[in-house]
């Protein structure tokens, strides 16, 4: 999976920023409108300082109409590529 | 005039509002009660507001705000408030333990105090949470770090 931000201290990361220019060039404020939350949550997650709910990770898929974890990636996923 | 700084001169209203109001009852009054001598009713009042001040915490969480245009109010707000009033309520107990020894330090294990000094310590411990969960707030929002685009 290419680029994306790592999410603080834990092992996910997202490529919502890409999704989003991906989705008719979509503003932080339209995604937030259709997840139902504030754009500053919409920027904390994208730039990694905050992670969001798994209710919150649905949303946010969905409005991108993909599942979760083609906009999440759990980093310990590429441990278990390298051992297979 | 854009939301922004409709919130913030709404908030500068508040904060202005609110240390106004400390200034008034938690400092003028007991000062005045305390050199002039006020009726215990009166007293049994400002420990009213006092006790009840405190719990204006779970205002937020009780009635979270509303916008009729847009979310204001979400899962990472209410975690942020939780987390300040808990560090809140952290550094209020390290308040409350600290002024009582310090009074028995002072006085002793046989000396007494004013009940009055009881009233000043609620006022205090108000002052105390409120600073600490705003700080706590601003730091855990991280202000002045640049988000976004």
């Amino acid at each position: 999976m290419e680029g994306g931000e790592k999410m603080g201290s834990s092992q996910l990361s997202n490529k919502i920023r890409r999704l989003r220019f991906d989705n008719g060039e979509m503003t932080q404020q339209q995604l937030a409108d259709k997840a139902g939350v504030t754009r500053q949550t919409i920027i904390a997650i994208e730039s990694g300082k905050y992670t969001p709910s798994l209710l919150l990770a649905f949303r946010i898929a969905r409005a991108f109409g993909l599942s979760v974890e083609e906009v999440f990636r759990y980093e310990g996923d590429d441990l278990q590529d390298n051992r297979g | 005039m854009n939301e922004i700084k409709k919130n913030t001169i709404k908030a500068i209203i508040t904060l202005t509002l609110v240390v106004f109001g400390f200034a008034i009852i938690g400092i003028v009054f007991p000062v005045i009660a305390i050199t002039d001598g006020l009726s215990p009713t009166i007293f049994a009042g400002l420990w009213g507001i006092g006790i009840w001040g405190g719990f204006m915490w779970l205002l937020p969480l009780i009635c979270p705000p509303k916008s009729k245009k847009r979310i204001n109010w979400d899962e990472r707000d209410k975690m942020i408030h939780t987390r300040s009033v808990l560090i809140a309520y952290s550094v209020l107990w390290l308040y409350v333990v600290s002024v009582c020894m310090i009074f028995w330090g002072a006085v002793g294990p046989e000396g007494s105090i004013s009940t009055n000094i009881l009233l000043l310590i609620v006022f205090g411990g108000l002052i105390v949470f409120a600073i600490t969960s705003t700080i706590a707030g601003l730091l855990l929002y991280g202000r002045g770090r640049k988000d976004g685009e």
